[in-house]
């Protein structure tokens, strides 16, 4: 099963995302609501294979990130979760491995980590 | 020196200011000088005709052309605002220099015959030299006061002080050619003196009524006087015939001058209102440019809210749903099911309020890749399933398995709102069937949707228009206009009517979509 890193501002979703992963059986390295603060704690985390990152992250862009968290999150594939339909659009050809629209359901999420986690991460 | 012009009578002239002094004084103090008028007149004619009836008649004459001139012009002419348009200039040479007028000369005739100071077949000479000398006091005197007396700003400018001196030079230039000339000969000094046109038209163009008032009183200052100096050794009738053309040119020029004037600045005036309103046009779309970016954002934080809370909201349900957490009963769960569907609602009415805004905004987004039509309906069915799990209706699909379109966005959405909208308004106890048929068609795809009680005829016509301001009308509405908005912009089409399918009427939904 997979360490999982989650970058959402919403706290009764992250929650969901926990709740929901962890029956699957993964391990939650971490939740955070601002995506600069897991960075600055990768040293204490054990290293993701996944980060599920919101877009919309208050006054953050979540995209605006990727660069960092692709340098710092090597061997972790990057799913950018959104509700915007445009930034779902571009996000595959910005360098995601993964984007999906918000909602969607959990049980759907669960088969796309699933698919994802045999992939190997476009970055490395 | 108006009277040193009265060549026929001593009390008869061919230029008489204060015609123009006392109409000025009434029309821009009001109608209570009336007896400073009468008894200016009655003064001044005592020291011509030395008569007291005479002179009463006479004053009396030049009295109520006065008052008669500035009930008139105030009536029509809009007073002292008359050279402000060249429309009422016209109207205030009609009543004042024209008509009033008439009636001083009329009084002043008749008192002089009663009086005994003409004599009867003088009469008609004596009337048209009186009638002319008083019109050309209204028509040059009258503007330049009422004008000059107004309490506009002057513009004092280097550049407008050398451009008027610039122009009473040339005025005076052609003053001393026609009097002082190179020629003797009278009729060509007098063709000389119409190059006084252009001299004062350019007043006209450039300093505005005012101005212009100024330029024609000193050109007829000056033709007066030069007139007066220089027809002295001539015969009478030569003197006369002299002054009736020099009144007839200046009363020409003066009206000319005073409507090209006012209409020049009309203009002026429209084109600075024009400026003003163009400018307060351009703060107002600045204004609303504003407004519209803050609903903008106002509308992109609230569908994002909405999509968050929907999506927690579902995520909470379907863990529920799971019953990982341990059994429900029955009717726990069928709450379980409403708030789903509370969820969902709102979550379609956040999508389509985002989708509406965003393909107004900036067109439709490319379309992602293939959208395989069978696995769409698919989708569209489970989420109405979800939406109406308490309600029994049946959907037939005959749609080819392999059937793919490739340049339609948002075709779940479409499908999601037009079935939902065929299961919704049937009436509660009726189970609908609906029946959806795809099929390839010359290149475009034609998916039909039939079933579901129709709506009455005025809600068909007005299904898939903007529910803004419209009477009973929900966040649904929205969706059925995003459909056709997406449709239109693609180049396809959607079109709705009522049949008869097995003795009842159901709603058919016939939707184009665009070749590939």
């Amino acid at each position: 099963m997979a360490n999982i890193l989650i970058v959402e501002d919403e706290g009764d979703i992250a929650e969901l995302y926990r709740m929901f992963l962890e029956s699957a059986g993964h391990k939650i390295v971490g939740t955070y609501a601002d995506p600069a603060e897991a960075l600055d704690r990768v040293g204490m985390l054990a290293a993701p294979d996944l980060v599920i990152l919101d877009e919309r992250l208050g006054a953050r862009s979540g995209s605006s990130y990727l660069a960092s968290y692709r340098d710092v999150f090597r061997n972790a594939r990057l799913l950018l979760l959104s509700a915007d339909p445009d930034a779902v659009r571009w996000a595959e050809t910005l360098g995601f491995d993964e984007a999906k629209r918000k909602p969607v359901t959990l049980r759907h999420l669960i088969e796309n980590i699933a698919g994802l986690l045999n992939r190997p991460p476009r970055g490395g | 020196m108006g009277l040193r012009l009265a060549l026929l009578n001593a009390s008869a002239t061919t230029v008489w200011p204060p015609s123009g002094i006392a109409l000025a004084a009434l029309l821009v103090f009001g109608l209570r000088l009336w007896p400073g008028v009468l008894l200016g007149a009655l003064l001044v004619n005592l020291t011509t005709s030395g008569s007291w009836p005479a002179s009463l008649g006479i004053a009396s004459g030049n009295t109520l052309e006065a008052v008669l001139g500035c009930l008139l012009v105030d009536k029509f002419a809009r007073g002292r605002r008359a050279f402000e348009s060249a429309a009422d200039v016209f109207r205030f040479v009609v009543c004042s220099p024209v008509l009033s007028t008439i009636v001083s000369a009329t009084c002043g005739v008749l008192s002089l015959l009663a009086a005994g100071l003409a004599r009867g077949p003088e009469a008609g000479s004596i009337w048209t030299t009186w009638w002319l000398g008083d019109m050309g006091g209204a028509l040059v005197v009258a503007p330049l006061l009422i004008l000059w007396t107004s309490k506009e700003p002057i513009p004092i400018s280097f550049e407008r002080i050398s451009e008027g001196a610039v122009l009473a030079g040339l005025l005076l230039f052609l003053e001393i050619l026609v009097f002082h000339g190179w020629t003797s000969q009278s009729s060509l000094s007098f063709g000389i003196g119409f190059l006084a046109i252009p001299v004062v038209l350019w007043a006209s163009f450039r300093f505005k009524p005012r101005g212009t008032s100024a330029v024609v009183f000193l050109l007829s200052a000056a033709a007066v006087w030069g007139t007066l100096r220089f027809s002295s050794g001539f015969p009478l009738e030569t003197r006369i015939e002299t002054l009736v053309l020099l009144q007839a040119f200046l009363a020409v020029v003066s009206i000319t001058a005073l409507a090209v004037s006012a209409a020049v600045d009309e203009r002026r005036r429209a084109t600075e209102r024009g400026a003003g309103q163009l400018e307060e046009l351009a703060r107002l779309n600045q204004q609303l440019d504003s407004q519209k970016e803050e609903i903008r954002s106002y509308h992109s934080l609230l569908t994002h809210d909405i999509t968050n809370v929907a999506m927690a909201l579902l995520g909470l349900v379907e863990r529920l749903l799971l019953q990982v957490d341990g059994p429900l009963t029955p009717k726990q769960e069928e709450l379980i099911r409403r708030s789903n569907r509370q969820a969902l609602e709102m979550n379609r009415m956040g999508e389509n309020a985002r989708m509406l805004v965003r393909v107004r905004e900036q067109g439709l987004p490319p379309p992602n890749g293939p959208i395989k039509v069978v696995e769409a309906l698919d989708r569209a069915l489970r989420q109405v399933r979800d939406l109406h799990f308490d309600r029994p209706f049946d959907v037939r699909v005959d749609c080819p398995e392999g059937l793919m379109v490739r340049n339609l966005p948002f075709l779940d959405s479409i499908l999601i709102n037009l079935l939902d909208n065929g299961v919704r308004h049937t009436p509660r106890g009726a189970s609908p069937v609906l029946t959806v048929r795809v099929k390839p068609d010359d290149g475009t795809t034609r998916i039909e949707i039939e079933g579901g009680a129709p709506p009455p005829p005025e809600v068909v016509s007005q299904l898939f228009e903007t529910p803004v301001g419209r009477k009973q009308s929900s966040g649904h509405g929205i969706g059925l206009v995003l459909v056709r908005e997406v449709l239109h912009r693609a180049g396809g089409s959607i079109a709705v009517r009522s049949v008869r399918r097995d003795s009842q009427d159901v709603f058919e939904v016939d939707l184009l979509v665009p070749k590939e």
